[in-house]
């Protein structure tokens, strides 16, 4: 691809990466959780892209008086034992990565943070609609929406090599009440107001 | 873009399934899409309500998936 806007080949399409949430689910968290001093960034090692949302998230650290660690997992056993050996110690937090990984088995994330008492932040609304406290990030249903326009346009004869990338533009927050109310939080109203859909 | 960033984040083929689907536009040949969506059904649910919106009729030829 040559550029963003003139992609140049047969392949375009809408993008979802946007590293910079790092900073924001660190935000987010601690904005629920004002306690939490301690978050390690749960992330699969090989994916590049993993990792820069652990840096976006250090770089927010520091203003938020948090102290951020990346924990590299490979599969839902690995996720048991580190959350459990980072739990041993007060004032935890947690950011998971967008994955396949923590995606099929967020069961087991969100049921893991939950019994170690972590309040945790992810990336998608599914996270949070499957019982994880907060999601902050690109409303994905809206851009596959759009995805097929592009498809359509293409149909109709437009090449892909004119129709430039497009970048995520619409982001949600999603807090998970029962969640907060199970950890023992409770958010702010004016959080409350800002979220775009609280799940009671 | 590097591809690889985009493929983590829809799920990956580890997670993803064919969808298979034809979709016909008014005058014209009925048209065949693969869709490689995550596990999220929603998704393609999503992208044949685009498909719906830009005025197709949507059948899923894929049989076993949503």
């Amino acid at each position: 691809m040559k550029s963003l806007a003139h992609p140049g080949g047969n392949i375009t399409g809408f993008h979802n990466y946007e590293p910079a949430l790092g900073g924001k689910w660190l935000e987010v968290l601690k904005e629920v959780a004002p306690s939490v001093r301690r978050v390690p960034v749960v992330h699969v090692p090989e994916i590049a892209a993993n990792v820069a949302f652990i840096r976006a998230a250090e770089a927010s650290s520091k203003a938020l008086g948090v102290t951020v660690m990346g924990a590299g997992v490979r599969d839902a056993a690995d996720i048991e034992s580190v959350l459990s050996d980072f739990a041993r110690e007060p004032n935890g937090g947690l950011i998971v990565t967008p994955s396949p990984l923590t995606a099929t088995r967020r069961d087991v994330i969100i049921a893991t943070a939950l019994r170690l008492n972590l309040p945790a932040s992810y990336s998608f609304r599914f996270y949070a609609a499957s019982g994880g406290l907060i999601s902050y990030g690109i409303d994905q249903l809206e851009t596959v929406r759009e995805a097929a326009s592009y498809v359509n346009r293409i149909l109709r004869g437009e090449n892909p090599a004119n129709l430039p990338v497009q970048l995520p533009t619409k982001y949600q927050l999603i807090i998970n009440l029962r969640t907060a109310k199970a950890l023992g939080l409770r958010p702010s109203e004016s959080f409350l107001q800002r979220a775009d859909e609280v799940i009671e | 873009m590097r591809r690889r960033d985009f493929i983590t984040l829809t799920g990956g083929s580890a997670a993803a399934w064919p969808l298979v689907a034809s979709a016909q536009s008014p005058a014209q040949e009925p048209r065949r899409i693969a869709a490689m969506h995550n596990i999220q059904s929603e998704n393609s649910e999503a992208f044949v309500q685009g498909l719906r919106e830009a005025g197709y009729q949507y059948k899923n030829r894929s049989g076993d998936r949503p």
